[in-house]
């Protein structure tokens, strides 16, 4: 009787351990950091995402052109933030007359931002400056995709840090 | 050596025998068939559709009677002639009066009949008549009889001026049930129309020298100056067209009719109810004013009792000359009295009666006057009355008819209403009324004085306040206000954009959005695959960006 007992733990055990595999862990990504000379800003910027971006989940198309939401590769912040962040500091840096954003509002709208199982990283949207005047908009659009050196998500954060800095170039050099 | 003894043999030879009897056989057979193969009948229609020479039947009652033997065309080149055999035991059923016509499918307002015939064939009906037999020519029926030639009942002549919607087969009710069949209708003369009827026994007792017939067929509808009324017989009278009988209300059945009794076809039920009389007597009545709203149909009364009712309202009473002649031509209305309403009497002589009667009360101050029935239609009617005040009238001949005298009598009943509002506005307390309002004026006199006290009252409040509004703290008021509004217009400044609080409220909120979709992506996982709760989602891994470089 005890031998039988003994025998049934044993295979229930095999069970457990059979289903108790070592799932990958979850990876959290930020763009990359930049250091600043100029401390002080008068910069006004909004960001908006596409509803789809709004999660933390890294987005990537597949060969079908469909997207699938990352479930080991995340975000460490919300992507409004982490742009937010990474852009101001941009701007600060290669605007050379910061003058022009005095007292109106940048507003960068991004409708496209993944990568793709073939390499190449989207960033398209548009961003116009809110003036206290109510004449006006004009918006101006951003269609940049760029292929990622490597495979693997760290070289997307990156790609997508390298399409932010053309972004912050395409203003100022509209601005201009 | 005899000789032989030669006889003649002046006998037939007994072998003839079988010959002769097999001619009396022959012979028998052939007046056994001349005896037996009945009478030949010449019939005569208008075409030989379903007959044919040899296997067209002759039935009576469904029972086999004869066999057409030839068909031809006549003489005429119009009609045909169809020679048939009828069994010898049959002959009898040749009678003067009998009839002959082709049954074959039919579609008609009755329904289908003759269905049996598809299969069969046609055949030929012969209905026996009533007369003595002998006749073997007849003249066949287009259509079946509509009333058996030996079927009891009771025919009728009914005399209208049209026969809207009548056909020969049209049902006759009583009371909703069918009794009988409009059996002929024949124009009579340009205005009148003679409808036959035929009444099945032993519905034919029903009617009686005070039935009125009137036309069943569609949907009545009248409104008159006292109410609206639908009326409808039958479903299938509405339909295809009927007619039906009854006894006027509150009449007594009168005795019972003859054979070929001829009645009036009334329009509709309205009708009958209206002049449930036999006789009746036309008046001629002339208005010297409007006659709006007074419809052909509408009652004549005579102090609010039914006599009688209009029936025309056209200048073709008025003599021509009158017309021409008249500076004010005056507006003809033909009305229909019964004297059995007003001297119970229904006979021939009863309208002489009525009018000899009539005559002698206009003399004594009866008029007919036209009177609103009811105010919302408008509707008026005709009433006869006696107007002491006025000066009695006589009764005229214009045209064919006799003339009653009219009045105005609207006017009659504002004058007297105008004398009733007097009398009341006499009856009025006039006096009682001016002391009421005298006192009323000194009561308003004594509200003015306490009034002004009010007003003083008033003035003393409006200079306090002034007092008021020249204090040093309602100065002082208006500062403290703005630093208020400065103080609350920085609490707000903290709270724009660039503020801590905004920007923590902005993350939350973009924390919590997140959180949800991810919530959002669970619930999708647990709906594709309910067991992922326990045994966890599928251990895929995630797309490579790149990968496929």
């Amino acid at each position: 009787m005890k031998r039988k007992l003994g025998l049934l733990v044993v295979i229930f055990s095999c069970f457990l351990f059979g289903c108790a595999s070592e799932p990958p862990q979850i990876k959290y990504y930020l763009l990359p950091y930049q250091s600043l000379e100029q401390t002080t800003s008068n910069i006004q910027l909004e960001i908006n995402v596409a509803e789809y971006l709004k999660q933390d989940s890294l987005v990537i198309e597949n060969e079908q052109s469909e997207l699938t939401f990352a479930h080991y590769h995340r975000w460490a912040e919300p992507l409004e933030l982490l742009i937010h962040r990474y852009m101001s500091k941009q701007l600060l840096k290669q605007l050379t007359v910061p003058q022009r954003l005095d007292k109106t509002k940048l507003i960068i709208e991004i409708e496209r931002l993944y990568g793709s199982v073939n390499g190449k990283v989207y960033l398209s949207g548009y961003w116009w400056i809110e003036k206290h005047q109510t004449d006006g908009i004009e918006r101006h659009y951003f269609n940049f995709q760029q292929p990622q050196l490597e495979a693997g998500y760290r070289s997307f954060v990156d790609s997508t840090a390298d399409l932010l800095t053309r972004l912050a170039s395409q203003v100022n050099h509209e601005l201009n | 050596m005899n000789n032989p003894i030669i006889k003649k043999q002046t006998r037939l030879s007994s072998v003839w025998i079988i010959p002769l009897i097999a001619i009396v056989v022959s012979l028998w057979f052939v007046v056994q068939h001349y005896m037996q193969r009945g009478t030949e009948i010449e019939i005569r229609f208008e075409s030989a559709e379903g007959i044919e020479a040899g296997r067209t039947l002759i039935k009576t009652l469904n029972v086999e009677v004869g066999v057409v033997t030839q068909v031809e065309i006549n003489q005429d080149l119009k009609t045909v002639r169809v020679l048939a055999r009828i069994k010898s035991q049959a002959e009898d059923l040749l009678r003067q009066d009998s009839q002959f016509w082709v049954v074959k499918p039919r579609v008609g307002s009755k329904g289908i009949s003759g269905l049996g015939t598809l299969l069969s064939g046609a055949y030929i009906e012969l209905e026996p008549g009533n007369d003595y037999p002998g006749k073997t020519s007849f003249i066949g029926l287009e259509n079946p009889p509509l009333t058996p030639a030996n079927k009891k009942g009771l025919n009728i002549y009914l005399i209208s001026d049209s026969a809207a919607s009548l056909n020969a087969g049209d049902p006759v009710l009583f009371k909703g049930f069918e009794v009988g069949q409009v059996t002929q209708i024949e124009i009579l003369n340009a205005s009148q129309l003679k409808t036959s009827l035929f009444i099945e026994s032993p519905y034919d007792k029903m009617v009686t020298s005070h039935t009125r017939f009137y036309n069943a067929s569609g949907i009545s509808l009248h409104i008159n100056a006292q109410s609206v009324a639908m009326h409808t017989d039958a479903m299938e009278t509405t339909l295809t067209g009927g007619i039906a009988f009854d006894l006027p209300k509150f009449a007594k059945p009168g005795r019972q009719v003859v054979d070929g009794t001829e009645f009036t076809l009334y329009a509709d039920r309205q009708s009958i109810d209206k002049h449930p009389y036999q006789y009746s007597a036309d008046y001629l009545l002339l208005f010297d004013r409007s006659v709006r709203g007074l419809n052909v149909g509408e009652v004549v009364e005579y102090r609010g009792i039914k006599v009688g009712s209009v029936i025309d309202i056209d200048f073709k009473y008025l003599p021509k000359e009158q017309f021409e002649q008249a500076q004010n031509p005056k507006v003809p209305v033909l009305i229909r009295i019964d004297p059995g309403r007003m001297i119970d009497e229904d006979g021939p002589k009863s309208a002489d009666k009525l009018t000899k009667l009539l005559r002698t009360h206009i003399n004594r101050g009866l008029k007919a006057a036209l009177k609103t029935g009811s105010l919302v239609t408008g509707q008026s009617f005709i009433q006869l009355d006696f107007y002491p005040d006025l000066a009695a009238g006589t009764m005229q001949k214009v045209g064919r008819y006799h003339s009653i005298p009219t009045t105005a009598d609207d006017l009659d009943s504002l004058i007297s209403n105008m004398t009733a509002f007097t009398h009341k506005l006499n009856q009025l307390p006039l006096e009682q009324s001016v002391e009421q309002i005298n006192q009323t004026l000194a009561g308003v006199n004594k509200t003015v004085s306490s009034l002004e006290q009010t007003v003083n009252s008033l003035n003393k409040l409006v200079q306090s306040t002034d007092n008021f509004v020249g204090s040093e703290a309602l100065n002082e008021l208006p500062v403290k206000l703005n630093q208020l509004i400065e103080a609350t217009q920085t609490s707000l400044n903290n709270l724009t954009s660039d503020s801590g609080l905004t920007n923590e409220l902005n993350n939350t909120l973009l924390k919590l959005k997140s959180t949800l979709n991810s919530v959002q992506r669970a619930a999708d996982k647990v709906e594709q695959k309910p067991n992922s709760v326990i045994f966890g989602a599928d251990k895929h891994s995630d797309l490579i960006p790149g990968s496929d470089k």
